[in-house]
Protein backbone atom coordinates (compact mmCIF):
# COMPACT_ATOMS: atom_id res chain seq x y z
CA UNK A 1 0.00 0.00 0.00
CA UNK A 2 1.32 3.66 -0.73
CA UNK A 3 1.51 6.77 1.54
CA UNK A 4 -1.44 8.52 -0.66
CA UNK A 5 -3.35 4.84 -0.75
CA UNK A 6 -2.72 5.10 3.06
CA UNK A 7 -3.10 8.79 4.23
CA UNK A 8 -6.76 7.92 2.50
CA UNK A 9 -7.70 5.50 4.74
CA UNK A 10 -5.80 7.07 8.17
CA UNK A 11 -9.23 8.73 9.32
CA UNK A 12 -11.32 5.47 8.98
CA UNK A 13 -8.32 3.54 10.48
CA UNK A 14 -8.51 6.37 13.20
CA UNK A 15 -12.14 6.09 13.79
CA UNK A 16 -12.54 2.76 14.13
CA UNK A 17 -14.15 1.89 11.19
CA UNK A 18 -11.87 0.55 9.01
CA UNK A 19 -12.26 -3.02 7.26
CA UNK A 20 -10.24 -5.84 8.93
CA UNK A 21 -8.14 -5.76 5.55
CA UNK A 22 -7.73 -2.35 5.54
CA UNK A 23 -6.64 -2.26 8.81
CA UNK A 24 -4.25 -4.63 8.94
CA UNK A 25 -2.52 -3.04 6.04
CA UNK A 26 -2.10 0.34 7.30
CA UNK A 27 -0.72 -1.20 10.23
CA UNK A 28 1.76 -2.76 8.23
CA UNK A 29 2.63 0.42 6.60
CA UNK A 30 3.15 2.52 9.95
CA UNK A 31 5.38 -0.05 11.51
CA UNK A 32 8.02 1.29 8.69
CA UNK A 33 6.70 4.93 6.98
CA UNK A 34 7.59 7.72 9.54
CA UNK A 35 5.64 9.81 7.77
CA UNK A 36 2.34 8.21 7.83
CA UNK A 37 2.58 7.47 11.49
CA UNK A 38 3.06 11.07 12.37
CA UNK A 39 0.03 11.96 10.52
CA UNK A 40 -1.43 8.77 11.85
CA UNK A 41 -0.46 9.92 15.36
CA UNK A 42 -2.11 13.27 15.40
CA UNK A 43 -5.12 12.22 13.85
CA UNK A 44 -5.73 9.30 16.76
CA UNK A 45 -4.94 11.87 19.71
CA UNK A 46 -7.65 13.75 18.20
CA UNK A 47 -9.98 10.73 17.61
CA UNK A 48 -9.61 10.16 21.69
CA UNK A 49 -10.59 13.51 21.94
CA UNK A 50 -14.30 11.34 21.05
CA UNK A 51 -13.33 8.49 23.37
CA UNK A 52 -12.86 10.71 26.19
CA UNK A 53 -15.90 12.95 25.85
CA UNK A 54 -17.79 10.25 27.02
CA UNK A 55 -16.63 10.72 30.11
CA UNK A 56 -15.54 8.23 33.15
CA UNK A 57 -18.17 6.35 34.70
CA UNK A 58 -17.96 4.01 37.79
CA UNK A 59 -17.33 0.39 37.56
CA UNK A 60 -18.91 -2.47 39.59
CA UNK A 61 -17.24 -2.87 42.63
CA UNK A 62 -14.57 -5.33 42.37
CA UNK A 63 -14.19 -4.99 38.39
CA UNK A 64 -10.40 -3.99 39.26
CA UNK A 65 -10.16 -7.51 40.87
CA UNK A 66 -11.85 -9.56 38.54
CA UNK A 67 -9.88 -7.37 35.67
CA UNK A 68 -6.43 -8.70 37.39
CA UNK A 69 -7.59 -12.16 37.04
CA UNK A 70 -8.49 -11.75 34.01
CA UNK A 71 -5.34 -11.11 32.85
CA UNK A 72 -4.12 -13.57 35.71
CA UNK A 73 -5.48 -16.24 33.80
CA UNK A 74 -4.07 -15.17 30.76
CA UNK A 75 -1.09 -14.51 31.84
CA UNK A 76 -1.23 -18.17 33.34
CA UNK A 77 -2.49 -19.70 30.28
CA UNK A 78 0.56 -18.53 28.72
CA UNK A 79 3.16 -19.69 31.04
CA UNK A 80 1.77 -23.08 30.91
CA UNK A 81 1.53 -23.41 27.10
CA UNK A 82 5.29 -21.63 26.68
CA UNK A 83 7.08 -23.91 29.61
CA UNK A 84 5.80 -27.28 27.60
CA UNK A 85 6.43 -26.05 24.65
CA UNK A 86 9.79 -24.44 25.73
CA UNK A 87 10.60 -28.38 27.08
CA UNK A 88 9.95 -29.78 23.88
CA UNK A 89 11.87 -27.63 21.84
CA UNK A 90 14.95 -27.69 24.29
CA UNK A 91 14.55 -31.47 24.10
CA UNK A 92 14.55 -31.02 20.72
CA UNK A 93 17.82 -28.51 20.43
CA UNK A 94 19.87 -31.14 22.74
CA UNK A 95 19.30 -33.77 20.48
CA UNK A 96 20.53 -32.08 17.99
CA UNK A 97 23.13 -31.13 19.67
CA UNK A 98 24.11 -34.59 20.94
CA UNK A 99 23.20 -36.87 18.04
CA UNK A 100 22.53 -34.96 15.26
CA UNK A 101 19.72 -34.73 12.91
CA UNK A 102 19.19 -37.89 12.21
CA UNK A 103 17.82 -38.87 15.22
CA UNK A 104 15.41 -36.39 15.84
CA UNK A 105 12.18 -38.06 14.25
CA UNK A 106 11.83 -41.53 13.53
CA UNK A 107 11.63 -42.61 10.50
CA UNK A 108 13.40 -39.63 8.77
CA UNK A 109 16.78 -40.71 10.05
CA UNK A 110 18.13 -41.17 6.09
CA UNK A 111 16.66 -38.17 4.62
CA UNK A 112 17.26 -35.64 7.65
CA UNK A 113 21.45 -37.41 8.39
CA UNK A 114 21.88 -35.17 5.05
CA UNK A 115 20.40 -32.42 6.66
CA UNK A 116 22.79 -32.69 9.68
CA UNK A 117 25.78 -32.16 7.77
CA UNK A 118 24.50 -29.35 6.25
CA UNK A 119 23.17 -28.03 9.50
CA UNK A 120 26.71 -28.28 11.24
CA UNK A 121 28.18 -26.47 7.78
CA UNK A 122 25.25 -23.27 7.16
CA UNK A 123 23.76 -21.97 10.38
CA UNK A 124 20.86 -20.44 8.16
CA UNK A 125 20.14 -23.87 6.89
CA UNK A 126 20.11 -25.06 10.80
CA UNK A 127 17.98 -22.71 11.65
CA UNK A 128 15.14 -23.69 9.34
CA UNK A 129 16.12 -27.27 9.76
CA UNK A 130 15.23 -26.33 13.73
CA UNK A 131 12.08 -24.59 12.61
CA UNK A 132 10.85 -28.05 10.83
CA UNK A 133 11.28 -30.03 14.28
CA UNK A 134 10.15 -27.65 16.22
CA UNK A 135 6.39 -27.09 13.99
CA UNK A 136 6.74 -30.83 13.93
CA UNK A 137 7.03 -31.45 17.57
CA UNK A 138 4.61 -28.48 18.82
CA UNK A 139 2.77 -27.16 15.67
CA UNK A 140 3.10 -23.52 14.47
CA UNK A 141 3.84 -21.64 11.77
CA UNK A 142 6.81 -19.84 10.28
CA UNK A 143 5.67 -15.91 10.72
CA UNK A 144 8.33 -13.95 9.63
CA UNK A 145 12.97 -14.67 9.07
CA UNK A 146 15.52 -12.44 8.56
CA UNK A 147 18.53 -13.43 6.60
CA UNK A 148 21.87 -12.22 8.85
CA UNK A 149 24.24 -10.93 7.04
CA UNK A 150 27.77 -9.31 8.00
CA UNK A 151 29.09 -6.16 7.02
CA UNK A 152 30.52 -7.83 4.22
CA UNK A 153 27.69 -9.30 2.72
CA UNK A 154 27.89 -12.67 3.88
CA UNK A 155 25.07 -15.09 5.06
CA UNK A 156 25.61 -16.01 8.36
CA UNK A 157 22.99 -17.32 9.95
CA UNK A 158 18.87 -16.77 10.47
CA UNK A 159 16.15 -15.21 12.94
CA UNK A 160 12.85 -16.91 12.78
CA UNK A 161 9.73 -16.00 14.11
CA UNK A 162 7.36 -19.07 14.97
CA UNK A 163 3.49 -18.54 15.79
CA UNK A 164 3.44 -21.91 18.08
CA UNK A 165 -0.29 -22.87 18.08
CA UNK A 166 -0.50 -24.23 21.86
CA UNK A 167 -2.89 -22.38 23.80
CA UNK A 168 -2.47 -18.78 24.31
CA UNK A 169 1.21 -18.71 22.63
CA UNK A 170 1.82 -16.01 20.65
CA UNK A 171 5.14 -15.76 19.30
CA UNK A 172 8.90 -16.88 20.00
CA UNK A 173 11.86 -15.75 18.35
CA UNK A 174 14.72 -17.73 17.31
CA UNK A 175 18.30 -16.44 16.34
CA UNK A 176 20.87 -18.74 15.05
CA UNK A 177 24.07 -17.60 13.61
CA UNK A 178 27.61 -19.66 12.62
CA UNK A 179 30.84 -18.66 11.30
CA UNK A 180 31.55 -16.06 14.44
CA UNK A 181 35.16 -15.68 15.71
CA UNK A 182 35.80 -16.88 19.42
CA UNK A 183 37.21 -13.73 20.09
CA UNK A 184 33.88 -11.26 19.67
CA UNK A 185 32.26 -13.82 22.21
CA UNK A 186 30.19 -13.69 24.18
CA UNK A 187 27.60 -12.94 21.48
CA UNK A 188 24.05 -11.58 22.07
CA UNK A 189 20.88 -11.62 19.86
CA UNK A 190 18.30 -8.78 19.88
CA UNK A 191 15.68 -7.57 17.95
CA UNK A 192 13.91 -4.72 17.06
CA UNK A 193 9.98 -5.03 17.57
CA UNK A 194 8.06 -2.11 16.43
CA UNK A 195 11.06 0.28 16.91
CA UNK A 196 11.92 -0.94 20.39
CA UNK A 197 14.94 -3.28 20.91
CA UNK A 198 14.34 -5.98 22.85
CA UNK A 199 17.48 -8.92 23.89
CA UNK A 200 16.87 -12.12 22.69
CA UNK A 201 19.43 -13.45 24.69
CA UNK A 202 23.27 -14.55 25.17
CA UNK A 203 23.71 -16.77 22.39
CA UNK A 204 24.58 -20.18 23.57
CA UNK A 205 27.32 -22.75 21.90
CA UNK A 206 26.52 -25.92 23.13
CA UNK A 207 23.52 -26.38 21.20
CA UNK A 208 24.35 -26.85 17.99
CA UNK A 209 27.60 -27.61 16.30
CA UNK A 210 29.42 -24.35 14.90
CA UNK A 211 25.99 -22.60 15.53
CA UNK A 212 25.02 -20.06 18.10
CA UNK A 213 21.93 -20.00 19.18
CA UNK A 214 19.46 -17.53 21.24
CA UNK A 215 15.77 -17.90 21.58
CA UNK A 216 12.80 -16.07 24.23
CA UNK A 217 9.33 -15.52 23.85
CA UNK A 218 7.62 -12.39 23.41
CA UNK A 219 3.84 -11.32 24.15
CA UNK A 220 2.00 -9.66 21.39
CA UNK A 221 0.89 -9.98 17.85
CA UNK A 222 2.99 -11.92 15.38
CA UNK A 223 3.65 -8.58 13.57
CA UNK A 224 5.86 -5.53 13.89
CA UNK A 225 9.17 -7.26 13.84
CA UNK A 226 11.75 -4.98 12.07
CA UNK A 227 15.32 -5.82 12.35
CA UNK A 228 17.10 -9.00 13.98
CA UNK A 229 20.78 -8.04 14.87
CA UNK A 230 24.07 -10.15 16.71
CA UNK A 231 26.35 -8.40 18.98
CA UNK A 232 29.97 -8.97 20.03
CA UNK A 233 31.10 -8.82 23.65
CA UNK A 234 32.01 -4.99 22.72
CA UNK A 235 28.36 -4.14 21.75
CA UNK A 236 29.55 -3.87 18.06
CA UNK A 237 26.52 -5.10 15.56
CA UNK A 238 28.37 -8.21 13.64
CA UNK A 239 25.17 -9.73 11.88
CA UNK A 240 22.20 -8.11 11.31
CA UNK A 241 19.52 -9.10 8.82
CA UNK A 242 15.43 -7.28 7.77
CA UNK A 243 12.66 -9.39 8.61
CA UNK A 244 10.52 -10.89 5.75
CA UNK A 245 6.92 -11.71 6.03
CA UNK B 1 -9.15 -2.92 43.98
CA UNK B 2 -10.52 0.59 43.45
CA UNK B 3 -9.68 2.92 41.43
CA UNK B 4 -8.98 7.40 41.22
CA UNK B 5 -7.99 8.24 37.98
CA UNK B 6 -8.08 11.74 38.97
CA UNK B 7 -6.62 11.54 42.24
CA UNK B 8 -3.60 12.75 43.77
CA UNK B 9 -2.99 9.24 44.38
CA UNK B 10 -3.79 5.40 43.96
CA UNK B 11 -4.26 3.17 46.67
CA UNK B 12 -3.53 -0.70 45.12
CA UNK B 13 -5.80 -2.47 47.09
CA UNK B 14 -5.58 -6.06 45.57
CA UNK B 15 -5.22 -7.86 48.78
CA UNK B 16 -6.87 -4.80 50.84
CA UNK B 17 -4.72 -4.89 53.93
CA UNK B 18 -1.17 -6.16 52.84
CA UNK B 19 -1.21 -3.98 49.43
CA UNK B 20 1.15 -1.47 48.83
CA UNK B 21 0.98 2.45 48.26
CA UNK B 22 1.69 3.84 44.97
CA UNK B 23 1.96 7.35 44.33
CA UNK B 24 2.25 9.31 41.09
CA UNK B 25 1.42 12.51 39.99
CA UNK B 26 -1.77 14.23 39.18
CA UNK B 27 -2.43 14.53 35.75
CA UNK B 28 -0.43 12.92 32.49
CA UNK B 29 2.50 10.57 33.20
CA UNK B 30 5.66 11.79 31.75
CA UNK B 31 6.16 9.31 28.44
CA UNK B 32 8.99 7.83 30.50
CA UNK B 33 6.73 6.58 33.43
CA UNK B 34 4.51 5.42 30.74
CA UNK B 35 7.08 3.74 28.88
CA UNK B 36 8.44 1.62 32.54
CA UNK B 37 4.48 1.33 33.59
CA UNK B 38 4.09 -0.75 30.00
CA UNK B 39 7.63 -2.42 31.04
CA UNK B 40 6.70 -3.84 34.18
CA UNK B 41 3.43 -4.87 32.64
CA UNK B 42 4.62 -6.90 30.14
CA UNK B 43 6.99 -8.74 32.54
CA UNK B 44 4.10 -9.30 34.61
CA UNK B 45 4.14 -7.26 37.56
CA UNK B 46 0.40 -7.17 38.64
CA UNK B 47 1.13 -3.98 40.75
CA UNK B 48 1.50 -2.19 36.83
CA UNK B 49 -2.15 -3.45 36.18
CA UNK B 50 -3.08 -2.29 38.94
CA UNK B 51 -1.76 1.19 38.65
CA UNK B 52 -3.37 1.66 34.58
CA UNK B 53 -6.68 0.29 36.23
CA UNK B 54 -6.67 2.63 38.99
CA UNK B 55 -5.70 5.47 36.40
CA UNK B 56 -7.82 4.62 32.95
CA UNK B 57 -10.42 1.81 34.06
CA UNK B 58 -13.38 4.54 34.80
CA UNK B 59 -12.70 5.74 31.39
CA UNK B 60 -12.84 2.79 29.71
CA UNK B 61 -15.48 1.23 31.47
CA UNK B 62 -17.43 4.88 30.70
CA UNK B 63 -16.39 3.98 26.96
CA UNK B 64 -17.95 0.85 26.94
CA UNK B 65 -21.14 1.61 28.89
CA UNK B 66 -21.85 4.75 26.11
CA UNK B 67 -20.92 2.41 23.16
CA UNK B 68 -22.29 -0.92 23.86
CA UNK B 69 -24.96 0.16 26.21
CA UNK B 70 -25.10 -2.39 29.21
CA UNK B 71 -22.93 -2.65 32.31
CA UNK B 72 -22.31 -6.24 31.63
CA UNK B 73 -20.98 -4.82 28.09
CA UNK B 74 -19.16 -2.37 29.46
CA UNK B 75 -17.80 -4.78 31.98
CA UNK B 76 -15.96 -7.87 29.77
CA UNK B 77 -14.96 -4.61 27.50
CA UNK B 78 -12.91 -3.34 30.34
CA UNK B 79 -11.24 -6.95 30.90
CA UNK B 80 -10.61 -7.41 27.21
CA UNK B 81 -9.22 -4.15 27.29
CA UNK B 82 -6.75 -4.82 30.14
CA UNK B 83 -5.73 -8.52 28.68
CA UNK B 84 -4.83 -6.90 25.38
CA UNK B 85 -2.97 -4.29 26.75
CA UNK B 86 -1.41 -6.87 28.78
CA UNK B 87 -0.56 -9.03 25.74
CA UNK B 88 0.92 -5.54 23.69
CA UNK B 89 2.55 -4.02 26.38
CA UNK B 90 6.08 -5.03 25.36
CA UNK B 91 5.41 -3.23 22.00
CA UNK B 92 4.48 -0.01 23.53
CA UNK B 93 6.16 2.98 22.36
CA UNK B 94 5.64 6.34 23.87
CA UNK B 95 7.29 7.98 20.96
CA UNK B 96 4.41 6.99 19.08
CA UNK B 97 1.58 8.20 21.32
CA UNK B 98 0.17 8.87 24.43
CA UNK B 99 -0.59 6.07 26.69
CA UNK B 100 -3.99 7.15 27.34
CA UNK B 101 -4.41 7.86 23.13
CA UNK B 102 -3.29 4.10 22.91
CA UNK B 103 -5.55 2.27 25.58
CA UNK B 104 -8.51 4.43 23.75
CA UNK B 105 -7.55 3.13 20.42
CA UNK B 106 -7.48 -0.83 21.75
CA UNK B 107 -10.94 0.04 23.45
CA UNK B 108 -12.32 1.33 20.92
CA UNK B 109 -11.42 -1.00 18.29
CA UNK B 110 -12.84 -3.75 21.08
CA UNK B 111 -15.86 -1.78 20.79
CA UNK B 112 -16.49 -1.58 17.25
CA UNK B 113 -15.59 -5.31 16.32
CA UNK B 114 -18.65 -5.87 19.03
CA UNK B 115 -20.64 -3.72 17.63
CA UNK B 116 -19.87 -5.45 14.30
CA UNK B 117 -20.18 -8.77 15.95
CA UNK B 118 -23.17 -8.73 17.51
CA UNK B 119 -24.93 -6.27 14.66
CA UNK B 120 -26.01 -4.04 17.57
CA UNK B 121 -24.69 -1.15 15.48
CA UNK B 122 -27.80 0.90 16.85
CA UNK B 123 -27.20 0.73 20.19
CA UNK B 124 -26.64 4.32 20.65
CA UNK B 125 -28.91 6.70 18.45
CA UNK B 126 -27.02 9.79 17.64
CA UNK B 127 -30.01 11.91 19.84
CA UNK B 128 -28.49 10.26 22.78
CA UNK B 129 -24.75 11.30 22.03
CA UNK B 130 -26.06 14.69 21.74
CA UNK B 131 -25.49 15.38 25.53
CA UNK B 132 -21.34 14.24 24.55
CA UNK B 133 -21.87 18.54 23.04
CA UNK B 134 -23.01 19.75 26.18
CA UNK B 135 -20.60 22.54 27.19
CA UNK B 136 -18.79 22.54 23.97
CA UNK B 137 -19.72 25.54 22.57
CA UNK B 138 -16.30 26.96 22.43
CA UNK B 139 -12.59 25.61 21.73
CA UNK B 140 -11.03 28.34 23.95
CA UNK B 141 -11.14 27.01 27.02
CA UNK B 142 -10.28 23.65 26.04
CA UNK B 143 -7.80 22.34 29.17
CA UNK B 144 -4.86 20.64 28.27
CA UNK B 145 -5.41 17.15 29.69
CA UNK B 146 -7.31 15.00 27.32
CA UNK B 147 -8.50 12.61 29.94
CA UNK B 148 -10.75 15.40 31.31
CA UNK B 149 -14.45 14.60 29.91
CA UNK B 150 -15.60 18.25 29.97
CA UNK B 151 -12.28 19.45 28.19
CA UNK B 152 -12.66 16.78 25.70
CA UNK B 153 -16.02 18.26 24.94
CA UNK B 154 -14.89 21.73 24.91
CA UNK B 155 -12.59 20.77 22.11
CA UNK B 156 -15.68 18.44 20.02
CA UNK B 157 -17.32 22.81 20.60
CA UNK B 158 -14.44 23.82 18.17
CA UNK B 159 -16.56 21.55 15.20
CA UNK B 160 -19.36 22.81 13.29
CA UNK B 161 -22.65 20.77 14.42
CA UNK B 162 -21.99 19.10 10.95
CA UNK B 163 -18.48 17.87 11.61
CA UNK B 164 -19.62 17.28 15.50
CA UNK B 165 -22.31 14.69 13.96
CA UNK B 166 -20.11 13.11 11.65
CA UNK B 167 -17.24 12.08 13.45
CA UNK B 168 -19.82 10.99 16.70
CA UNK B 169 -21.48 8.88 13.93
CA UNK B 170 -18.94 7.34 13.12
CA UNK B 171 -16.48 7.03 16.10
CA UNK B 172 -19.68 5.70 18.33
CA UNK B 173 -21.95 3.49 15.77
CA UNK B 174 -19.01 2.28 13.80
CA UNK B 175 -20.42 3.91 10.74
CA UNK B 176 -18.24 4.12 7.40
CA UNK B 177 -17.55 6.83 5.55
CA UNK B 178 -19.23 5.07 2.41
CA UNK B 179 -22.30 4.39 5.01
CA UNK B 180 -22.52 7.89 6.05
CA UNK B 181 -21.93 8.69 2.12
CA UNK B 182 -24.57 6.89 1.20
CA UNK B 183 -27.26 7.77 3.94
CA UNK B 184 -26.23 11.81 3.18
CA UNK B 185 -26.33 11.27 -0.02
CA UNK B 186 -22.86 13.36 -0.62
CA UNK B 187 -20.15 11.55 -2.06
CA UNK B 188 -17.10 9.73 -0.55
CA UNK B 189 -14.77 12.14 -1.04
CA UNK B 190 -16.70 14.56 0.47
CA UNK B 191 -17.12 12.99 3.84
CA UNK B 192 -13.66 11.81 4.06
CA UNK B 193 -12.23 15.26 3.22
CA UNK B 194 -15.10 16.39 6.17
CA UNK B 195 -14.14 13.74 8.82
CA UNK B 196 -9.96 14.07 8.20
CA UNK B 197 -10.82 18.41 8.23
CA UNK B 198 -12.81 18.05 11.87
CA UNK B 199 -10.07 15.54 13.15
CA UNK B 200 -7.36 18.15 12.09
CA UNK B 201 -9.35 21.36 13.75
CA UNK B 202 -9.51 19.37 16.76
CA UNK B 203 -5.80 18.78 16.48
CA UNK B 204 -5.16 22.14 15.90
CA UNK B 205 -7.04 23.53 18.74
CA UNK B 206 -5.64 20.82 21.16
CA UNK B 207 -1.75 22.07 19.97
CA UNK B 208 -2.82 25.92 20.53
CA UNK B 209 -3.29 24.81 24.37
CA UNK B 210 -0.16 22.98 24.62
CA UNK B 211 0.73 19.52 24.98
CA UNK B 212 0.41 19.02 28.50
Amino acid sequence: MTCAEVRDRLVEHVLGTASPADRHAVDEHLLWCAGCRHEAMGLAESASVLGHAAGPADPPPGLGDRVASAVGAASGRRRRSRAGVLAAVLAAFLVVGTAGWGTVMAGRAQRLEGAAQAARDDAEQAAREFAKVARDIVGGRHVSEAVLRSESGTRSGLALVLDLTEGAITDRVLVIAGGLPERGAPYRARVVVSGVSLTVGEMSSALMDKSLAAYRFLPGGTSGYDVAEVVDASGRVVLSGRFTG
Amino acid sequence: MTGNPRGRTARITGEEASAPMIEYPEGPLQPQVERDLMRRLASGEEEALRILYARFGRVIFGLGLRMLGTPESAEELTQDVFVAAWRKAARYDPSRGRLSTWLMVIAHNLCVDRLRRDSRRAVVAIDDLDDLLVGATSGEDAESTLLDRDAARRLLGCLSVPEQRLLLLAYYRGWTAREISEADRVPLGTVKTRMRTALIKIRRVHELKGRP
